[in-house]
């Protein structure tokens, strides 16, 4: 550009040279003739230069077009280093974010009512048995009550896993239960989540790695013989050890059990990869079995090869010490126990509204620590189980939203004059009050 | 330095002194390697400024990084994850962070270690390089040098060093200091070889000294932030006191409910294995084993001590909340934020390419939170590039024309964009031949006739009732006019002796060194002492005009002239055989410049013959326009025919005496052009001015006799046909001049030429003797005679007309232009309050100079606003005289002026300071040219005297106490000593000898006033004295000064005083003013500067005025600013200076209050005297004892508008007072200060310099910048929070030791305004950001500590802890921090105000800090009770809802982060997408791929779980989007209703863009096919 000027520059000032001699010179005295002939070379002359001029100035022109093409190619480079890459400026004014506010709003409440339609669909059926008495003659307590099994449990004599104690809980379903039924056990004030607690595993024996050093799991990691717990550590130790049966009383039939199903409990991922059995020849702690050198947690009635139904579900593998390893992330929480049977006919459909007796094998304690245990059925939505809470928080933030837009209009209307002014005020502007 | 005398420092204890000397002993007289070398113990000078090597590298690494107290803490949080009770992550990976900070750093030091092994490797190998070849030489036998030098141990004072040699056994010593020491990397120039001995070697070597000790800067957006760490410290304790509470209230609980306290299936007494063991070790492990003791057990779960372990797991988990990261990415972010200020196009100064330079990586926030700057003056608002403008010699002034443009290229000449047009009567003044008999003939210029030519009537009709008063006023002017012509007229001989004795304190009293081509280093033909017998290689290198001297040593004899003590002043000018009466206004250039161009330009094509009539036409036809000369060939040819023929006969030619000057000037001017290219016309000009006229004589003779005698020798571009034929047509001339030139062609000149010559003068110097007594009558018996009388006075009265006249004649407007009025050359019709002032001075009669002083030089307030356009005019004044005149007259012609100089090519010279070189290319250009100087002779070239030696006796170095410099030299002329002194006005004005003369304190008067006046213009002023020493005073002196010189106590104060004895009792010479023009758009940055609210100090060491009236050009000062002005002279001017910093302050303090008129009044009356009359009173004892109390205090007028700005002037001695802890005026002067917008100090010392900006800096409190380009701003420029050196001429120290370095001043307002603003909002924005980020995710673990029962659970997966913050969020602020802008540079840069935000601390308050907690502490409620009413009883594991939260955490930050982006880029959304990308990418590699890695419990497929997940989603996009609310909401809302400066600023550009683009877009509409191409 500067050099087009500069040529540019050099034909004015030819020009000019041209009209200050052709003024000039009849001061000089020389003829007229004489003048006139100089002058028409000089315009020949100056004619040609600005030909030249001109065919330098195309010159110039294409040499900056190349470069102007060259520079392209380094231009964002350039203009990184030299913090000038094009930017958007968004200024968050009243009449900028409206559209924001509606639109949040408008998105939000129906999302909350959806959710709580959503959770209204969901039939669930909670009972808790943390204080059911024992139906076992024996526990009968002299004035004719039922003790506890929860005390029963506390006793010396009560012998884990040996259906000491048990009882059973009728109770009605109103609605019926429609598609899936899921049966959950729920635990509150169960500290899952105590650091210690959710520490006290190790995931490679589970995945049925060897390992020699169970160092995580302590003070659950070996026996007083230097076996290692299969599996060790304070949440296998602790493992949920009630069974639960459901029983249906039909009219007709009479009580008939309710077909659970104890597969699919777990995630495919935990059941595939990250729980596994340790290689073996048989699954138990015989010489060349997977459990070689195992001893059964403290708290265990039967070893962990014992657990469930062989092949698939039994040892590390087995789904309820899969569901139960996967720690809860609050004092209360439930866990998947059973799914009601679909492939029964009876029970295709889901359950039906009716009396429904839940049989517990009681073992689990919960009650020393102030704990509850419930039995949960539930039907499941889209989003799980029952819960109303992110319904109303959407629509709650929805129309929270929808406020703040309608107060912003306000502002916008009201002050926006204002802010306009405050535009017009520069560092130049008198103070008027 | 070892770490124990560090340490020992630290203390605050002296380090050891080693001794008091150290031996160094010259190295070959010693066994080598031998452990008993007195040297052995020295270090070598091998240097080694890396910090580590490869096996110390990660030891001493840990070890310095240790030293940051942030990383003990987090070792500390590390080791404790050890102890397994309390350990919340697992162990490696706890150490993630630490280690990730650890090597980002160790990096970074590795590559900052492996650059400074790199310079070290170029330093040991390469500048140590010593040519050995010296020592073989004959005369000097390095083996027979055995002794040894006793020197002080070294320091970091790079300017002081002591030693000494003792010799002859001790007996005596011969004195070290710091002149004998050469600095390691210093330059050694000019020098063919140093003989030397090392005496600080290596490591202890003065530049590594002070170079180890870089010290850190901590910015004040730092110390804000730490303040803020420290309430994260403090509520990452209440957070941890709290959950420990919580943690014991739990274990009580179950304590209460569960039998033996024991946590669900977490019972305490387990079997244990290795049966007892240490009980307290097992209440550590968390297990108490069955057989413990029940006081154990009972311990190991008693809240108290479940607390107490669950504290210190807290205090790990909570960790988070100090952002170590913080740290880290700060300092990324700056990093990034200097490269881009490094690549930023506009800092690159087009002269040299140079562009900033930051030399500080750490405080470029601090660049936006300046709010002191202080500012040197000279190279860093001005260019430093000194022009010599004005020069005050005798009392006279003479002006020059500066010109800037570069006519000089196509001449040949020099290359330099600034220089000046010789002033021609100084020229002339210096030149003018020795006064014979005749020239007292021209001293007649004040008579009647003059006198009645004043009262012709003014030619202006406009104003005729002012004739009568203009024209008493002209009458009194012309008084004055006259007084002061007698200043150099009455004894031309005595002004010219005094001009030469100037201008030769211009060339020796310098540290400048000659050379005539650049050096080149000749090691192999250096001497051993003996002055280099110059070869003939030499003549280029050595002897500066070689080509023009035959040889120096030939011809230095011979200039030593028998001395002649009764006229020591005589000069060889004085040679002239030829009497020359003409004034120097005489001496108008007219037409002549017209004409030498001419030749110039003709040359090649006419005649010889045609010149000689050019050249001879001029005397008598001075007015004929160029255009006609042409035609009138024949005319010129027959009017130089007159006065050809009668060339012998000295009555003719004295009638052309002006035209001979002319012609000399021409004809020196034209020797030029052989030179060049056209040869023959030269010669023939030559020819024509030795033969025709004999005035030009010795001049033409010199320089025809230089240019014939080289020609044999050299190879230059003379051709040696050309001088051949010069010389022969110049032996041909007929006269004694070709005799000289034979002389000089053999290298002599004859004695009894010279004795012949000396006689004239001595007859003229004694008919001068009268005029002393201001008599107007010229002495007509001299050799004056009757033609020269009748044209003497006809040119006299042109020469006094003043411009008034310009339009009446031509000739009295040519001669205006050379007369001495045009010093200051106005009409005095102009109303300008200068002019009118000049005026009076001018009019004040002789008589009564003492009286009026005070009154003279009374500038008020309400003119200043009207000074610069004065200014303008007045110095334009003169040229408008000559633009005038040329319209009926050509105008002197640069070219010809120029040439006048240029008939030598200039020697090159290199001073230390561009005055000084401004000085001696000023004499230069005058004819006094020095030619060679070593440390014992300078060689001059005297115009007149030809060259002489000068045997330099004594050089006193300058320095900032004395503020001058003196040399006493040995005259060559007449053996007597002189001392040359140049210096600070007030450091020679001090010192004068008392003169009772009326006509030397004239002088000295006239001095003051052009001193003063100088200073008013800007100029730089020097004073320049000298003094005459008798052999006597000199021995008793000498003594003195070698005992002071030999003393090794003490010696700098013996020397002091030792100088002090000798630079008394000067005699004035005059005084020199320098231009130094100001840089490119200066005024524009401070008054940009001060519109930011940036307080502008500026701190010189200039005078006063010179400083005042840079301040004002500078708009430093506002015409509409009230000066106040403190000066000081003595400690008994507290009381009134108190007195007055009270009225001044309080008024300042009390806007509205009408001024303490009786306060002010004494105060004013006391020091009613103004600054001006101050340099005069400092001199004069009649006026001591009004300066002993306070000098000059002018408290801004009783104005009643005090709203107005106020500027404060102080000068250095004034401040000596109040920072004297004595006074206790110090806060005195700060509160005054304080309201001022600009500070000027002047007269300010280095050490005061750095005195006042610690004192802003501490006692104001305020971020202070200091901006320097020279040495003497290094110890300011490190005292100031922020230093800037700008890399000017002055060397680099002020560079080396500052932050930022750029090229101009103009740079700063882009660098402080823009960059300084962007960096502060972006790291102020970013640190807020850091720490709600961190409270954010820490408040989110702390909530759930409620829900698991404040164990100290993560709740989340710790490698998503980590991550989180070292990767998910970690970009976005660097690039927030690096690129982020809050407006537009248009916006920043055109609206300075905006610099509010920084400098206010508007950005970060501590505040807000608390709201960014409050904010983080809402959003984590947010992010986790969504989450937990979501997820509550559910049967989702705690991973999964601890991915959800830590998906809707992350997405909450970067939507808050986004809220922050004030200015999206590409960077900023590619920051975003890439934490979202990483996040999804890590989550998903590192859950589906890790089963059980890291000794974490698994999170197998989690992520792909959560994923597919609806609820999931639902939680996260609800939380992310709730959490942001407030933020969101509190910024439309402020932005609505209270906008900040910046962001109205950025709307209302915005809404000028739109509208641009709107009538763009319409106006494109309209004309439809306009391209938009056109660029």
């Amino acid at each position: 550009m500067s050099s087009m000027s500069s040529i540019r520059g050099h034909i004015r000032s030819a020009l000019r040279g041209l009209s200050t001699d052709s003024g000039d010179t009849p001061v000089g005295g020389v003829t007229r003739g004489n003048t006139v002939k100089a002058l028409e070379r000089k315009v020949v002359n100056l004619q040609g230069q600005v030909v030249d001029l001109h065919s330098r100035i195309l010159e110039a022109e294409s040499k900056a077009a190349a470069e102007r093409r060259r520079k392209l190619d380094s231009k964002f480079k350039q203009k990184f280093k030299q913090q000038r890459l094009p930017a958007w400026q968004p200024i968050l004014t009243a009449d900028t974010v409206l559209p924001a506010f509606f639109l949040i709003g408008l998105l939000f409440v129906p999302l909350g009512v959806a959710l709580l339609l959503f959770s209204d669909g969901v039939v669930e059926v909670q009972v808790d048995y943390t204080e059911c008495p024992s139906v076992d003659p024996r526990h009968r307590d002299p004035l004719g009550g039922h003790f506890l099994c929860k005390d029963l449990i506390l006793r010396p004599e009560f012998v884990p896993g040996e259906n000491f104690c048990y009882c059973d809980i009728e109770f009605n379903v109103t609605t019926a239960m429609e598609n899936e039924v899921f049966m959950y056990y729920g635990l509150d004030n169960y500290y899952q989540n105590h650091r210690r607690y959710v520490k006290s595993r190790d995931d490679k024996q589970l995945a049925g790695k060897q390992v020699t050093d169970v160092s995580d799991c302590s003070p659950f990691d070996r026996d007083n013989r230097s076996r290692i717990y299969a599996p060790c550590g304070a949440i296998a130790n602790s493992f949920f050890n009630d069974s639960l049966k459901l029983y249906f009383t039909d009219s007709q039939k009479g009580k008939q059990e309710v077909p659970l199903r104890g597969d699919n409990i777990a995630w495919d991922s935990d059941k595939n990869i990250k729980f596994k059995n340790p290689p073996g020849k048989t699954l138990d702690d015989k010489e060349g079995g997977a459990f070689e050198n195992t001893v059964k947690p403290l708290y265990w009635t039967k070893p962990v090869f014992k657990l469930g139904s062989p092949p698939n579900n039994t040892g590390y593998e087995n789904e309820d010490l899969i569901v139960w390893m996967r720690t809860a992330a609050f004092p209360s929480f439930r866990k998947l126990y059973r799914r009601v049977d679909n492939s029964n006919l009876e029970f295709k459909k889901g359950l039906a509204a009716g009396l429904y007796t839940l049989h517990v094998d009681y073992n689990y304690p919960v009650h020393t620590f102030g704990g509850r245990k419930r039995m949960i059925l539930s039907t499941t939505s889209f989003l799980g189980g029952k819960n109303n809470f992110l319904g109303i928080a959407y629509i709650t933030a929805g129309c929270v939203c929808f406020l703040l837009g309608v107060v912003f209009l306000v502002i916008h209307v009201k002050f926006g004059e204002r802010t306009t002014n405050h535009l017009n005020i520069n560092q130049n502007t008198p103070y008027t009050k | 330095m070892s770490l124990y005398q560090r340490l020992l420092s630290l203390v605050g204890r002296s380090l050891p002194a080693e001794q008091a000397t150290r031996t160094v002993v010259v190295n070959h007289t010693l066994q080598p390697d031998n452990a008993t070398n007195p040297n052995a113990s020295h270090p070598s000078n091998r240097v080694t400024t890396t910090k580590y090597n490869l096996v110390t590298f990660i030891p001493k690494n840990l070890f310095e990084q240790f030293h940051r107290f942030a990383n003990i803490y987090f070792l500390f949080i590390v080791l404790l994850n050890f102890v397994p009770s309390i350990n919340a992550f697992a162990k490696e990976v706890a150490m993630l962070p630490l280690l990730f900070v650890l090597s980002v750093t160790a990096l970074k030091d590795l590559f900052e270690d492996r650059r400074r092994y790199n310079s070290d490797k170029r330093v040991n190998n390469s500048s140590c390089r010593v040519y050995c070849r010296c020592l073989d030489d004959d005369n000097f036998d390095v083996q027979k040098l055995n002794f040894s030098v006793e020197i002080s141990p070294p320091t970091t004072k790079i300017y002081h060093f002591l030693g000494s040699i003792p010799v002859a056994e001790g007996t005596r010593r011969i004195a070290l200091n710091e002149s004998n020491l050469l600095l390691r990397s210093c330059f050694v120039k000019n020098t063919d070889f140093v003989e030397g001995l090392v005496v600080y070697a290596g490591s202890e070597t003065k530049v590594m000294l002070n170079s180890s000790s870089s010290r850190y800067k901590r910015s004040r957006l730092e110390r804000h932030m730490n303040t803020s760490v420290v309430c994260c410290v403090a509520i990452l304790l209440v957070m941890c006191f709290l959950s420990a509470t919580g943690s014991g209230v739990w274990q009580a609980y179950f304590d209460k409910v569960s039998a033996g306290g024991v946590v669900p299936f977490l019972p305490p007494v387990m079997p244990s294995l290795n049966g007892g063991g240490d009980a307290l070790e097992e209440l550590v492990r968390g297990e108490v084993s069955e057989d413990a003791s029940p006081a154990v057990r009972r311990l190991s779960t008693s809240p108290g001590w479940v607390a107490f372990l669950s504290f210190w797991t807290f205090v790990i988990i909570f960790q988070v909340i100090i952002p170590i990261a913080l740290y880290v990415t700060i300092e990324i972010i700056k990093m990034l934020q200097v490269y881009h200020i490094q690549n930023d196009p506009c800092f690159v100064d087009a002269r040299n390419g140079s562009s900033i330079e930051c030399r500080a990586m750490n405080i470029t926030e601090e660049l936006g939170q300046v709010q002191y700057v202080f500012t040197d003056k000279t190279g860093t608002l001005t260019e430093n590039n000194m022009v010599f403008q004005r020069c005050s010699i005798n009392g006279v002034d003479y002006e020059h024309q500066i010109t800037t443009d570069k006519l000089d290229t196509e001449e040949g000449g020099e290359n330099c964009g600034d220089s000046f047009e010789i002033n021609k009567q100084l020229y002339d003044d210096l030149h003018r031949p020795a006064p014979s008999g005749t020239s007292p003939g021209q001293q007649q210029d004040p008579s009647p006739s003059l006198m009645y030519h004043q009262r012709r009537p003014l030619p202006d009709p406009a104003a005729p009732d002012q004739q009568t008063m203009q024209q008493q006023q002209q009458k009194q002017q012309q008084e004055q006019q006259s007084l002061q012509r007698h200043l150099h007229q009455q004894h031309p001989e005595v002004h010219q002796e005094r001009i030469l004795n100037f201008m030769l304190t211009l060339v020796l009293c310098n540290t400048v060194i000659v050379a005539k081509t650049p050096h080149r280093d000749k090691p192999a033909t250096s001497g051993s002492g003996n002055p280099p017998t110059p070869g003939v290689d030499d003549y280029h290198s050595v002897i500066t005009p070689s080509r023009l001297i035959p040889s120096l040593r030939a011809f230095t004899p011979l200039i030593r002239i028998p001395p002649l003590p009764e006229r020591p002043y005589l000069n060889l000018r004085s040679l002239n055989p030829f009497n020359r009466p003409l004034s120097p206004i005489a001496s108008s250039p007219t037409a002549s410049p017209e004409v030498c161009p001419k030749h110039h330009n003709a040359g090649n094509t006419k005649s010889p013959a045609i010149f000689m009539q050019h050249d001879g036409k001029n005397p008598s036809l001075q007015f004929v326009p160029a255009t006609l000369l042409g035609g009138e060939n024949s005319a010129a040819h027959f009017n130089l025919k007159d006065p050809t023929p009668s060339l012998g006969s000295q009555s003719l030619v004295s009638e052309l005496g002006g035209p001979d000057s002319e012609m000399s000037s021409c004809a020196t001017f034209c020797t030029d052009v052989p030179l060049d290219s056209s040869l023959t016309p030269a010669t023939e000009i030559l020819s024509f001015s030795s033969s025709s006229a004999d005035g030009p004589h010795v001049m033409a003779a010199n320089v025809s006799a230089r240019h014939s005698t080289p020609g044999k020798e050299l190879q230059s571009s003379v051709p040696a046909k050309s001088v051949t034929s010069a010389s022969n047509v110049f032996n041909s001339s007929s006269l004694s001049v070709s005799k000289a030139s034979d002389d000089l062609s053999s290298s002599s000149l004859s004695p009894s030429q010279m004795n012949w010559a000396y006689k004239t003068p001595c007859a003229a110097q004694s008919t001068n003797l009268p005029l002393m007594h201001l008599t107007l009558n010229p002495l007509s018996d001299s050799a004056g005679d009757a033609t020269s009388r009748i044209i003497a006075p006809e040119l006299a009265r042109e020469g006094l007309c003043n411009s008034a006249f310009i339009s009446s004649t031509s000739e009295s407007s040519l001669g205006s232009s050379r007369a001495p009025c045009s010093v200051y050359g106005s009409a005095p019709s102009n109303s300008s309050s200068e002019e009118r002032f000049r005026h009076e001075t001018r009019l004040t009669p002789p008589n009564t100079l003492k009286i009026p002083l005070g009154r003279i030089y009374a500038p008020r307030s309400p003119l200043k606003s009207s000074r610069r356009t004065d200014n303008s005019s007045y110095s334009s004044s003169s040229l408008e005289a000559s633009s005038v005149s040329g319209e009926t007259a050509p105008v002197p012609d640069k070219d010809e002026l120029l040439g006048v100089t240029k008939e030598e090519p200039k020697p090159l010279y290199e001073a230390e300071s561009p005055d000084e070189l401004a000085l001696v290319e000023a004499a230069f250009k005058y004819g006094v040219r020095l030619l060679r100087r070593d440390a014992h002779t300078a060689l001059v070239d005297v115009p007149g005297a030809g060259v002489l030696q000068f045997e330099v006796l004594h050089v006193f170095p300058f320095d900032s106490t004395r503020k001058r410099m003196s040399v006493m030299v040995r005259d060559p002329r007449t053996k007597s000593i002189i001392l040359y002194c140049k210096g600070a006005d007030s450091a020679i004005l001090d010192n004068l000898d008392r003169v009772g003369n009326q006509l030397d304190q004239f002088r000295q008067f006239r001095t003051h006033q052009h001193l003063y006046v100088y200073s008013k213009k800007g100029l730089r002023t020097l004073c320049v004295a000298t003094r005459h020493v008798s052999e006597a005073e000199y021995l008793w002196w000498r003594r003195g000064h070698d005992e002071a010189e030999a003393s090794f106590a003490d010696r700098e104060f013996k020397l002091q005083n030792s100088y002090k004895l000798m630079e008394k009792s000067l005699t004035l010479l005059g005084a020199t003013g320098i231009e130094d023009r100001l840089q490119p758009l200066v005024p524009e940055t401070l008054e940009a500067l001060r519109a930011a609210g940036i307080v502008v100090w500026l701190l010189t060491g200039d005078k006063q005025e010179t400083a005042i009236n840079v301040a004002h050009s500078a708009a430093l000062f506002s015409p509409t600013m009230q000066i106040m002005k403190v000066n000081a002279t003595t400690q008994h001017a507290e009381e009134t200076m108190r007195r007055f910093l009270e009225s001044c302050g309080m008024r300042a303090r009390r806007p509205r209050q009408a001024p303490d008129d009786d306060d002010a009044g004494s105060v004013l009356s006391v020091t009613a005297t103004d600054v001006a009359a101050d340099n005069v009173h400092a001199s004069t004892t009649s006026m001591t004892d009004v300066s002993s109390s306070l000098m000059a205090a002018t408290c801004p007028d009783a104005a009643p508008d005090d709203d107005k700005e106020r500027g404060l002037v102080v000068d250095g001695k004034t401040l000596t007072f109040i920072l004297d802890r004595r006074t206790s005026l110090g806060p005195l002067f700060l509160e005054l200060a304080g309201q001022c917008r600009s500070v000027l100090i002047s007269r300010a010392t280095p050490l005061q310099k750095a005195l006042v900006v610690k004192l802003a800096k501490r006692d104001l409190g305020v971020l202070s910048m200091a901006v320097g380009d020279g040495a003497n701003d290094v110890s300011m420029i490190q005292t100031a929070d922020v230093g800037v050196g700008i890399s000017g001429v002055e060397g680099r120290q002020a560079v080396m030791c500052s932050d930022f370095a750029i090229s101009r001043f103009c740079h700063l307002q882009r660098l402080l305004l823009l960059h300084g603003h962007w960096c502060h909002h972006r790291l102020a924005s970013i640190i807020l950001y850091f720490f709600y980020k961190n409270a954010n995710l820490v408040l989110v673990l702390l909530w759930y500590q409620f829900y698991c029962s404040f164990t100290g659970n993560n709740f989340m997966d710790q490698m998503y802890l980590i991550q989180f913050s070292l990767t998910f969020t970690s970009v976005p602020p660097v690039i927030v921090g690096a690129y982020d802008k809050d407006a537009p540079s248009s916006v920043l840069l055109s609206e300075p105000h905006l610099y509010d935000a920084g400098r206010l601390d508007q950005v970060f308050k501590h505040s807000y800090f608390w709201v960014n907690i409050l904010d983080a502490a809402f959003q984590s409620i947010v992010m986790f009770f969504f989450a937990l009413g979501a997820y509550y009883g559910g049967d989702s594991g705690g991973d999964l809802v601890a991915l959800t939260v830590v998906h809707s955490c992350l997405l909450g930050q970067l939507l808050t982060i986004a809220l922050e982006i004030k200015s999206w880029t590409i960077l900023h959304v590619a920051s975003l997408v890439f934490s979202l990308v990483i996040f999804h990418v890590f989550s998903m590699a590192y859950t589906m791929s890790c089963v059980a890695c890291f000794g974490l419990q698994s999170v197998y497929w989690v992520y792909p779980h959560a994923m597919t997940s609806p609820l999931h989603w639902c939680v996260v996009i609800l939380s992310s989007i709730t959490a942001v609310l407030p933020r969101f909401v509190y910024r439309c809302g402020q932005t609505s209703l209270w906008p900040t400066a910046v962001q109205t600023s950025v709307l209302r550009y915005r809404r000028l863009q739109r509208q641009r683009r709107l009538q763009e877009k319409l106006a494109g509409q309209n004309l439809g096919c306009r391209g938009s191409s056109t660029v």
